[in-house]
């Protein structure tokens, strides 16, 4: 039998017939519907991006190169593959290796990082920059599945556990700093506690806490810079269109310009390339930070709507196919990826748009930037094929004990 | 399954975010779309004013004398030329290096070298020097030091920027070489190698290309320099194009200083709240640490010391003409309100120019000129907190001058003096002058400024010399020959106070830090000096920004080079400009009846700032994504009144009292960048708009009634008269250097020729009065005390025939009184001093009898009656030159403010008004209107301006009610004057003019001759003459039907008109000029 062959023929539920790491890929119980919303996220980016470098080609203008795009697009694929044949067990043994390499790695920024806009967020690497922020997303998804695999949240050193988990990365990202990141952590970690069996009154009970402790911090300026609260004030001063209109020259800068490109949208958009982001090249980082308001401009109310249905809609079908999968740890996992794209989503979204403070957050599987894709299309790899692959927990169900 | 319901909630959390998006994405892109949209549109929109073209000046002839031209000026950024030429490259890159101002002189002779150095060093070379590393760098050694210190950051930043430009590579090659120095292997290779690599070039081509670039600078420079011609108008022009490029490299560091003194001006002003040029520099230094202000350009204390010295130096320069306006403060003191006494209204403009400066436009507003509620003045108004020390310390130190009881009874007495010296009575331009720049009013106003005071060295002194001047001793009042010569006085008696003041406080504050045990001088507070710091970049980029013409004519060459080349000349820019242009000049290549047709200034300030609520409006119809109809008409009408920043207003003379009609209404064109780039159907975004477009209209052309060939020929003799050889009295002094007027016109009130000397300043002479250190139009305007003397006489004959009961026949004494002649009449002497005896109306105006008009002036009895004598000619009226336009700006001194008093004359001041003496003032513009009312028996309005925008401007005359009788009698007896009187034998007679003229000769006296003052004089018969004077010749031609009158005018001169004014006077008539008119008029 030809290897060609025998990677068609389904392995039997419960065994492996690859190496230790990976596994033969279940085609038929892959989520196809979910990878094709995926992959029409990644066109609707390249869509986006070629014309953004086209516009700036017109204008001779130094900015966004498809080739690029295509290049870190090229390197990032192979990850999509790796999430889809990644072995659940393997995953859960390693899951803490992964999490120590991801500390490690944002330990080492501020030493060996490169500094970008006042922010050390980069470990430069021949190929392109990785910004270890974004891998730690995902090593903190897989290491708290593996600790909630086996915990019921019952006492409070089963809550502390998970908490200092994710408080750790958080507070070294927030030292970058990267308060974005930050925010995607929370909505992950508190979704996977939950997730885990915690109640909901406890789960809204922490976010609560932890609003009110951000909002303490803003307002005494305690564990902020002065910079970051600026950016809280200005937010909450320009929720407002005039007031933000007022501030444009100000520290409101970014936040305008993004505001005014998707106000500029209207319901059926400028047109592909004919929005004012691409002709003015006025928006700083239209082809990562600001690349909804961008779509929101040219495709208007009903292409950004379509954009964000589709999110939904992959955000749903992962969560669905979670929801089906019988091994806790597979069943984090997965549902910890799609609070991911939901929280990445969410904040992305939400900053363009005025809803949350202005602050540097990538667009998964549509901006350029080698770390973001190459992450997004890792975890959405892991969160297919890992709900396809699913194998029975060497703890047994961990279910049962409901 | 309970697993699967978890996620239940979980799908709803994330579908209200969803809607919650959703929701919010409709409320941007549906409910503020408009508001969006309109922003966005901005973002691509830009407006072009379209200048008007001035109207032109001509003369009655339609020959130009000014008009606008467009035309180029040369224009210079040093931010420009500091950020993109080579040279401010290098020179600021090694500024960086070695953390010390380098001069552009001492960059020019490393330039090579220093230029090849910098590209030549490595990226971890400078990364190392950031860090604080000991490195060896452009070879120099720098030692280890720890983070932060020596803000090598920031030099390795400036280090890396200049370093790029130098390297002259785009923008996207220069980032593909900072991605290169991911490597370590790359940090350590020279920028040119790293250029070499991202371009695909070898090292040495790279290197070549910079070494030419480098090699090919100067020279450019030198060129450019050789053609610019002189920068600095002090110097003498370059003699070599080696000595204009060092002029020019001069003149780069002259600015290098300047921009790096007015930064550390800026620094110190943020963290102390006051100039630093309002404390003596001495003071200043003692008391406070200044060398912090210096430190981004590596100041040492030295440099830091002489800013201090420079800055108050220049303050002091400045006083006059920007910091006490003496114009503004003088107009204040006529306009005061509300009954205000001159004293109050002084002290409310002195204590208001030294307050506390005002933070914010309201509090600039609602600054008080009550000068008792000002509590605190502009230096040390913080002193309680302006250092951390001795926080508290020193409140309530707040040196107030103004509340000293000498110097205010000093000021008092000054105000009294100015009041006196001004005549303080309504300005009827006051207003106007107010909104001009002061220092301009200055200028316009009064001529140039008098020869520079010596500031005194202390209060003490200010005093005394003050003290002296308003003493007993009567002659010394003499030295101030009106208030603008006073008005500094008082300025520096208070600053000499508040310096007095000042030093004290700041003593108190020396002698309680060193109690304290605090290091002199003293720090000021590190949060101020933060505060200062927040403004730093600001600073910068705003002092380096600013932009200068230096050369508002260049050559065709100096334009071509810039434009063909101007990316070899960063800083330098040609720009095109509208400029007003003088086109008819006189001998000496000065623009005919320059004082007349006055000047013009570019938009002020005060006026760009008070626009702005219009320039606000416009500016939010522009960002409209759609307008209506209305927005277009309202954009048409504020773009009529909105000021260009460079558009030209007339401030004085003709250009001013013209300037409603010269200007015209700028056009105004919305472009849109993007929509040219894609072609004029645009695409998409921009295909639909409307785009708002006003049509320029060019200001109306002027015709004066001036003649420039009879104008320069009244020039050429007020400038240049000369003396027939058989003058017995001659005051060759004067005639050296003349001072007074000529005005010819049409009986009908044209103003033919009007010409003023000096038209340049002159050396004042010793034993003169200031006079010929000014130049400005006399024939309208008067200075000083101006009697007419006895060209007033016809008029009051004329007069006293019809209504003071004076019968020509009537027989007036004019005998001497003593064995030494003394004849007179009370007070009067005559000129003949052995008295002309028995006189009758006729034969004492021919002989210019003083005492038979101080007798008739008995007959006029009353000032009411003089004051009707006086208007009924025209005198102490305006005389209607300023009818043809509203604008203001010519002016005209009118009044005699004699009879405007409210005593009564006496008896003495009746005869000398029947002989034109000290009661009776006049312009010459005013005798000549006289003089023509004299002639015609109709009183015209005078006119300088004969059509506007090609429509003629009627003339315009009122009746004498005298009888014709009357006044042929006193033509009659004018003509007697020519025939046998005064002016006979001067060469006026009808054969050798051509026409018959019938004149009037008057000397009126001015001052008290000194001996010194004789001295000057060359008497060749033996008059004594005992009295300065004025002295005028006035006439009227052809006798048989007058078409023309003359007048002329000779300032403070030794001798009598007879012996001056009338010999004026038959130049001038004898001209070619006034010839060729004479025999047109008569045909």
């Amino acid at each position: 039998m030809s290897i060609r062959n025998q990677m068609r023929r389904p392995a039997p539920p419960g065994l492996s017939r690859g190496p230790l790491a990976v596994h033969w890929v279940r085609w038929h119980a892959i989520g196809w519907h979910t990878l094709f919303v995926g992959t029409l996220l990644l066109g609707v980016g390249l869509l986006f991006l070629a014309e953004m470098a086209k516009a700036d080609d017109f204008y001779t203008r130094p900015g966004v190169q498809l080739s690029g795009h295509l290049k870190k697009l090229a390197v990032a694929s192979p990850c999509l593959l790796v999430g889809l044949i990644a072995r659940p067990s393997w995953l859960r043994k390693r899951a803490w290796l992964f999490y120590w390499l991801a500390i490690a790695s944002l330990i080492a920024v501020p030493i060996i990082g490169d500094e970008r806009n006042n922010a050390k967020r980069w470990i430069e690497t021949p190929v392109f920059d990785i910004q270890p922020s974004e891998f730690a997303k995902i090593a903190l998804i897989l290491v708290l599945a593996r600790v909630l695999h086996g915990n019921r949240l019952r006492t409070p050193g089963e809550w502390l556990q998970p908490l200092f988990l994710a408080v750790l990365p958080m507070g070294l990202v927030v030292l970058q700093p990267d308060l974005g990141t930050a925010m995607t952590i929370v909505p992950v970690t508190l979704g996977l506690l939950y997730l885990a069996g915690a109640r909901g009154e406890a789960v809204v009970a922490l976010l609560l806490v932890g609003l009110t402790a951000g909002i303490c911090a803003w307002q005494f300026e305690f564990g902020v810079k002065a910079y970051q609260a600026e950016r809280i004030d200005t937010w909450y001063e320009s929720i407002e269109a005039q007031a933000l209109i007022d501030g444009r020259q100000g520290p409101a800068y970014h936040a305008y310009h993004a505001r005014m490109t998707i106000g500029n949208g209207h319901v059926l958009g400028t047109g592909l390339g004919k929005g004012i982001a691409n002709q003015t090249g006025i928006l700083p980082e239209r082809e990562s930070d600001s690349i909804f308001a961008v779509i929101a401009e040219e495709a208007g109310l009903v292409g950004g709507a379509a954009v964000l249905i589709l999110y939904g809609l992959l955000v749903v079908l992962l969560m669905l196919g979670a929801g089906e999968v019988r091994d806790r740890f597979t069943r984090l996992v997965v549902g910890g990826v799609a609070i991911y794209f939901a929280g990445h989503v969410f904040v992305h979204a939400g900053v363009n748009l005025g809803l949350l403070p202005m602050t540097g957050l990538t667009l998964p599987l549509i901006s350029t930037g080698g770390s973001s894709l190459l992450v997004s299309l890792m975890a959405l790899g892991l969160a297919v094929g890992l709900s396809a692959n699913q194998e029975p927990s060497l703890d047994g169900d961990a279910f049962k004990r409901y | 399954m309970v697993a699967a319901r978890r996620f239940g909630p979980l799908i709803v959390a994330v579908a209200v975010g969803m809607l919650v998006l959703l929701v919010r994405m409709y409320q941007v892109q549906v409910g503020e779309h408009a508001t969006w949209a309109k922003e966005a549109a901005n973002l691509t929109r830009s407006a072009t004013v379209m200048p008007y073209l001035r109207g032109k000046i001509t003369d009655r002839h339609g020959e130009v004398l000014v008009e606008d031209e467009v035309g180029y000026a040369v224009q210079f950024t040093y931010r420009e030329f500091r950020r993109n030429h080579p040279l401010g490259q290098v020179c600021h890159a090694r500024s960086a290096l070695e953390d010390r101002g380098i001069a552009v002189g001492e960059a020019v002779r490393h330039f090579e070298e220093w230029g090849m150095a910098l590209v030549s060093s490595t990226a971890g070379e400078v990364e190392a020097f950031a860090r604080g590393e000991a490195v060896r760098l452009c070879g120099i050694d720098f030692p280890a030091v720890s983070p932060g210190e020596d803000r090598r950051r920031t030099r390795a930043g400036e280090l890396r920027f200049y370093t790029h430009g130098l390297l002259d590579v785009s923008l996207r090659s220069w980032n593909r070489v900072k991605k290169l120095l991911k490597s370590r292997e790359s940090k350590r290779r020279s920028w040119i190698e790293l250029v070499a690599q991202v371009e695909g070039s070898s090292a040495e081509r790279v290197r070549e290309r910079v070494a030419h670039r480098l090699e090919v600078c100067l020279p450019r420079l030198e060129q450019l320099a050789w053609q610019l011609g002189v920068l600095d108008e002090d110097e003498a022009p370059a003699a070599t194009p080696f000595a204009a490029f060092w002029q020019l490299i001069d003149a780069l560091e002259r600015k290098r200083q300047e921009i790096e003194n007015a930064i550390a001006t800026d620094l110190f002003l943020e963290a102390t709240g006051f100039h630093p040029g309002r404390v003596e520099s001495a003071a200043l230094l003692e008391a406070i640490d200044v060398e912090w202000v210096g430190e981004r350009f590596g100041w040492d204390r030295a440099r830091a010391e002489e800013w201090a010295r420079d800055v108050r130096e220049q303050w002091l320069e400045d006083r006059r003409s920007y910091h006490v306006p003496a114009a503004q403060v003088r107009t204040r003191l006529r306009i005061r309100e509300g009954g205000e006494s001159v004293f109050d209204a002084l002290l409310g403009e002195l204590a208001v120019l030294y307050a506390r400066r005002p933070r914010t436009p309201s509090e600039w507003r609602e600054r008080s000129r009550e000068w008792r509620r000002i509590d605190s003045t502009a230096a040390f108004a913080e002193l309680s907190d302006l250092f951390e020390e001795l926080d508290g310390a020193v409140a309530g130190v707040s040196p107030t001058p103004h509340r000293d009881a000498a110097v205010l009874a000093l000021l008092r007495r000054g105000a009294d003096e100015l009041a006196r010296l001004e005549g303080i009575v309504p300005f009827e331009h006051a207003e106007a002058v107010l909104a001009a720049r002061p220092e301009e009013v200055v200028l316009d106003w009064r001529g140039e400024p008098l020869d520079p005071w010596s500031p005194p060295a202390s209060a003490a002194e200010a005093a005394e010399r003050l003290e002296r001047v308003f003493g007993a001793n009567a002659s010394s009042r003499s030295t101030w020959r009106d208030g603008e010569e006073l008005l500094p006085w008082l300025v520096e008696l208070w600053e000499s106070h508040f310096q007095v003041e000042l030093r004290v406080a700041l003593e108190a504050l020396l002698s309680r830090a060193s109690r304290e045990g605090l290091a002199v001088p003293l720090a000021i507070s590190a949060g101020r000096l933060k505060r200062a710091e927040k403004k730093a970049d600001y600073s910068t980029r705003d002092r380096s920004s600013r932009s200068e013409i230096v050369d508002e004519d260049p050559v065709d060459a100096v334009v071509l080079l810039l434009t063909r080349h101007g990316d070899e000349f960063s800083g330098f820019k040609i720009l095109e400009r509208t400029r007003r242009r003088a086109r008819a000049f006189d001998s000496d290549e000065v623009l005919v009846a320059r004082e007349l047709i006055g000047v013009v200034r570019e938009s002020s300030l005060e006026e760009m700032v008070e626009q702005q609520a219009e320039r606000q409006k416009l500016s939010r119809i522009i960002r409209k994504r759609t307008r209506t109809e209305a927005d277009q008409e309202e954009v048409e009408g504020l773009v009529a009144e909105l000021f260009r920043n460079d558009e030209v207003h007339g401030t004085s003379g003709l250009e001013g009292l013209l300037d409603p009609v010269l200007r015209g209404e700028n056009g105004f064109k919305e472009d849109e960048g993007l929509q040219q780039r894609h072609g004029e159907t645009g695409r998409g975004l921009f295909r639909s708009r409307s785009r708002l477009f006003v049509e320029k209209v060019d200001g109306k052309d002027v015709a004066l009634t001036l003649d420039v060939d009879l104008q320069n020929a009244a020039q050429a003799v007020i400038e240049n008269p000369f003396l027939p050889n058989a003058e017995q009295r001659r005051d060759k002094v004067w005639f050296r250097s003349p001072v007074g007027a000529i005005v010819l016109a049409t009986v009908d009130g044209e103003v033919l020729a009007a010409a003023s000397g000096p038209k340049q300043s002159r050396e004042v002479i010793a034993e003169r009065d200031g006079e010929r250190a000014y130049h400005y139009d006399r024939t309208l305007h008067r200075r000083r005390f101006q009697p007419v003397g006895s060209i007033f006489k016809p008029f009051v004959a004329a007069y006293a025939l019809e209504r003071a009961g004076l019968d020509p026949g009537r027989v007036f004494s004019c005998e001497p009184r003593t064995e030494q002649g003394t004849a007179g009449w009370g007070k009067v002497a005559c000129w003949n001093q052995w008295g002309h005896h028995e006189m009758t109306l006729v034969p004492a105006i021919e002989q210019s009898c003083n005492a038979y008009f101080a007798q008739v002036g008995e007959l006029l009895e009353t000032r009411e009656r003089v004051l009707e004598v006086s208007r009924l000619f025209g005198f102490d009226l305006p005389t209607g030159v300023s009818r043809a336009c509203p604008g203001w700006g010519l002016g005209e001194d009118y009044q005699i403010p004699r009879l405007h008093e409210d005593s009564e004359l006496t008896p003495t001041e009746l005869h000398r008004a029947g002989n034109g003496l000290e009661v009776i003032e006049a312009t010459p513009v005013q005798v000549a209107r006289a003089v023509a009312g004299l002639a015609t028996g109709r009183l015209p309005a005078m006119s300088l301006v004969r059509s506007i925008g090609g429509e003629e401007l009627p003339l315009s005359s009122e009746a004498i009610l005298l009888s014709r009788e009357s006044l042929e009698l006193v033509r009659a007896a004018m003509r007697g004057v020519v025939e046998r009187g005064s002016a006979s034998g001067k060469g006026l007679s009808a054969a050798e003019l051509g026409f018959t003229l019938a004149a009037k000769t008057g000397s009126a006296d001015y001052r008290v001759m000194s001996d010194a003052y004789r001295a000057q004089l060359r008497l060749l018969d033996d008059s004594h003459p005992q009295m300065r004077k004025h002295t005028w010749f006035v006439g009227f031609f052809p006798y048989e039907d007058p078409q023309a009158v003359v007048v002329v005018y000779c300032h403070d001169i030794g001798v009598t008109a007879a012996h001056s004014a009338v010999h004026l006077g038959a130049q001038f008539l004898k001209s070619p000029a006034v010839q060729a008119f004479a025999q047109g008029a008569l045909r």
